[in-house]
């Protein structure tokens, strides 16, 4: 099993091999999102001239979007390997890892990991750099061990967000092109999840449609472990319903990767 | 080591008229047909054996190396390769086993050939000292060894091939299969390549499967040939015997001690003229009646030189291609 570490070794160091890539998608993901945040909630803020909108201050809104930024960052794990998946199908690529004597899906998921690694180290630097100039909330509770329960939450629920970008991926096998699905998936995830508004600003029925989904798993969930906004037992019903969620798209994955491997033509080559 | 019975491959293909309007039509309604890459083929291959596939372009070639190393399932009948049934894609079966592709590269492109060797001999599981070994030998034979730093992307094509090569024999694979491994290589690229195989063949042994489109390396690697056609096997044997079968004529040249007045002519049921001019001609004579030939044109002709020859198996195969002879 040492090829898990050769695996990961080698999507880090892919990764770090685009030195540009790596600052411009850390800057534009993390702190391009942080800013337009901020600005527009100061707006509002100072439109309605109150401290407090839904129990949030300006300062704690500024580290939902950072939590929220980098919690996407890390759940996404960079869509590296992973997202290649339909890629490796359309061209043929899927070809070496079918020769190759290991599990494909682990392998992919392998990479993915790695590339959450990334964004920790991502997270790490963003949030060093953003407390130290704005410092902290007055009703923060944010901590250093919410902070590693954040991430060690945004780290798991990486893996369904993976399941889910395995599925939509290998429709690949049937249709050539899946981008568009991946479009609507990621904007889904963005606004169900919680990125571009906290839930607690959605609507009651908004809200009820969210939580039959696994969207808020992918961000809330995490985004609200970072904040300790979190009770035990909230952490642990949607701990729960992570679980249910996975254990469901670990069957079906297998299930459309039997059957589309069955369709594969390896064409391309 | 292989054994394969009535194997067969039918892809689904959907047809799209031309242009634009065809475009808009195939939004709404597609049609469908299958092609029969493979029709009902059966063959085995021993272990040390190297067999040469040749086939026109689309002949079914590829689809047959896919199916055997388990990329593709099979319409219908069966395989076996080292007793696996290749598709199922069993570790042990996928451990045992290299394709090697020209025109698809199959290593990491961002990551020098170092990284990617690396990781296969994790992924194959090769202990420290069979690694190093293999490597060392590769890197020498193939004399790459300046190149391990770089990445994939940045070699040359034949450096890139040359790479690939090493990393689909790291394992030391029991059965080989080499889909146009010279494709797009320079000459003397392609004979180092065709060396590389040939001593490789001789020590480790394996059974080895090689299609290509240049006869240079079914000559020099090849005693036995499979020729395909629209997925159809139409000739399994020695190389030696593919001109014989098929071909039912020899080139007979000859050269004159002068210069002739006219031109040459053998009575017609001895064979025909393919070229001549002043000093040397070449006719086309029935193998059975070399001998009679030979024999009219020396007693008619000032001939000062006279040889014998099958017929360019290069061409042989070319015709066998397009349906004739048959």
């Amino acid at each position: 099993m040492k090829w898990i570490k050769m695996v990961a070794a080698m999507e880090l160091k892919k990764s770090l091999t685009y030195r540009v890539h790596f600052w411009v998608q850390f800057v534009g993901h993390v702190g391009a999102e942080l800013l337009v945040a901020y600005f527009l909630w100061k707006a509002v803020f100072e439109t309605r001239n109150t401290t407090s909108i839904g129990g949030f201050s300006l300062l704690t809104m500024t580290y939902y979007y950072l939590f929220s930024a980098c919690s996407l960052r890390i759940v996404r794990g960079g869509e590296g390997e992973a997202g290649y998946i339909s890629t490796d199908i359309y061209d043929g690529s899927l070809t070496r890892y079918l020769l190759y004597p290991l599990p494909f899906l682990g392998f992919k998921y392998v990479a993915h990991l790695a590339q959450q690694g990334i964004g920790i180290l991502q997270l790490l630097l963003v949030f060093l750099f953003v407390s130290t100039v704005i410092g902290f909330p007055n009703e923060s509770s944010i901590s250093l061990f919410t902070l590693m329960a954040g991430i060690a939450t945004s780290l798991f629920v990486g893996y369904l967000y993976y399941l889910l970008q395995v599925c939509i991926e290998m429709v690949a096998f049937w249709q050539d092109v899946v981008w568009n699905l991946m479009a609507m998936f990621r904007m889904t995830t963005i606004f169900f999840g919680g990125a571009v508004l906290p839930l607690a600003f959605f609507p009651d029925w908004g809200r009820t449609v969210a939580h039959f989904t696994p969207f808020p798993l992918l961000i809330s969930y995490p985004v609200k472990t970072f904040l300790g906004q979190i009770t035990l037992f909230e952490w642990l019903e949607s701990f729960a319903l992570f679980i249910g969620w996975v254990l469901f798209l670990t069957l079906l994955s297998r299930w459309i990767w039997t059957r589309g491997v069955k369709q594969y033509s390896g064409v391309g080559i | 080591m292989i054994e394969v019975q009535d194997l067969t491959k039918t892809f689904r293909i959907h047809k799209k008229e031309a242009g634009l309007k065809g475009s808009i039509r195939a939004l709404f309604h597609r049609e469908w047909h299958s092609v029969e890459a493979l029709k009902s083929v059966t063959f085995n291959v021993k272990a040390g054996e190297t067999v040469g596939l040749v086939g026109a372009n689309g002949a079914g070639k590829t689809t047959l190396l896919k199916l055997l190393s388990g990329i593709l399932h099979p319409t219908s009948g069966s395989a076996k390769v080292l007793g696996h049934t290749p598709w199922e894609r069993s570790n042990q079966f996928r451990r045992q086993i290299a394709l090697i592709m020209g025109q698809k590269a199959q290593l990491w492109w961002d990551l020098p050939a170092a990284d990617c060797f690396l990781l296969l001999k994790e992924i194959y599981e090769i202990p420290q000292n069979q690694y190093q070994e293999s490597l060392d030998s590769l890197t020498q034979l193939l004399d790459v060894r300046n190149q391990m730093n770089t990445q994939i992307r940045r070699l040359s094509l034949g450096e890139r091939m040359k790479m690939e090569l090493i990393a689909a024999l790291l394992h030391r694979p029991r059965v080989v299969f080499l889909d146009e491994p010279t494709i797009g290589l320079d000459v003397n690229a392609q004979r180092a390549l065709r060396d590389f195989i040939a001593n490789y063949s001789l020590q480790w042994k394996p059974a080895l499967i090689l299609t290509s489109h240049y006869m240079e390396d079914i000559k020099h690697l090849c005693r036995r040939v499979v020729i395909i056609r629209e997925g159809d096997f139409i000739y399994d044997g020695p190389l030696s015997k593919v001109v014989h079968q098929f071909t039912r004529h020899k080139v007979v040249t000859v050269a004159l001690d002068a210069p002739l007045n006219g031109s040459y002519a053998l009575p017609k049921h001895l064979g025909e003229v393919l070229s001549c001019d002043a000093t040397l001609a070449r006719f086309k004579v029935d193998r059975e009646r070399i001998a009679e030939a030979s024999s009219w044109l020396l007693q008619n002709c000032q001939v000062s030189d006279l040889s014998i020859e099958e017929e360019d198996i290069s061409t042989v195969i070319s015709k066998l291609f397009l349906g004739s002879p048959s």
